[in-house]
């Protein structure tokens, strides 16, 4: 039984996959009753967009279909929202390469009047 | 030394004049753009950026990708100066709550290309303009005849 540890020569070293999310440019803004953010992924449709809510993280992943180098995976931004946001009530829409999702407040953080009763 | 300068400095002049020529709208058949590269002239209430391109030549034509998300078909100005450039300026169509970003960039093509027979369509918010080739300039395949014997 041959137990000499032999040296063996690399002839093909392994190619790792580098995968390049890009973050897409985005627009945040907020106004009394919802937060909006607008994100560009020019080249993706519908079929191709993930939206994804965790506990108040917000993922948003597009992938592109044509024109695209060879180690670009897609577009993938991650937001952390403020606790507030009223989860079931999120709507995204996608036109022209621009995904705006919708974020409502939920009733108790959104500003109220407070009355006030004669003393 | 002297000549050379001179001639360069003549050269700019005379291209600073025709950028200003175009700026104020008088070429035959290009679409007045009164709006600048915002790194240089940021506007009032409309930001406007230049888009990423990828350019793509293969025999026949050349084509141009570029990245305009928010822009639509109807908002897109693809001009050509009967010249050398070929522009395009894309207007931003999500207009709550502010406007988005204007697109606008501008290529000089060599001459082998013509212009004015570009055609251009856009998708998901990526414009693609194909320019032919000058027809006289289309690759041809050359027939081989049996040679004398």
């Amino acid at each position: 039984m041959n137990t000499e540890l032999t040296r063996r020569e690399e002839t093909r070293p392994e190619m790792v996959q580098q995968e390049r999310w890009i973050k897409p440019a985005c627009d945040v803004f907020e106004n009394d009753n919802e937060w909006l953010i607008n994100a560009d992924v020019p080249g993706c449709g519908p079929d191709a967009l993930k939206l994804h809510l965790d506990n108040n993280e917000l993922t948003i992943e597009a992938q592109r279909g044509e024109h695209v180098a060879e180690d670009f995976a897609g577009y993938r931004r991650v937001f952390t929202l403020p606790s507030g946001v009223d989860g079931n009530n999120v709507k995204a829409e996608l036109n022209h390469g621009v995904v705006s999702v919708h974020l409502p407040k939920s009733d108790a953080i959104r500003p109220r009047r407070i009355e006030v009763t004669a003393g | 030394m002297t000549t050379t300068l001179k001639r360069l400095s003549e050269k700019t002049d005379h291209w600073l004049d025709k950028v200003r020529e175009r700026l104020r709208g008088n070429h035959r058949e290009s679409v007045a753009v009164t709006r600048r590269d915002a790194e240089h002239e940021p506007l009032a209430d409309r930001r406007c950026a230049t888009p990423p391109v990828d350019i793509y030549e293969d025999a026949g034509q050349l084509t141009i990708v570029a990245d305009v998300p928010g822009a639509r078909r109807n908002t897109i100005d693809v001009t050509w100066d009967g010249d050398h450039e070929l522009a395009f300026y894309a207007r931003a169509t999500t207009s709550a709550p502010l406007p988005g970003t204007d697109w606008y960039r501008s290529f000089t093509l060599p001459s082998i290309y013509d212009g004015s027979a570009a055609r251009a369509s856009a998708t998901k918010g990526v414009l693609t303009i194909e320019v032919p080739r000058q027809s006289a300039l289309q690759p041809k395949r050359i027939a081989v005849h049996a040679g004398a014997s």
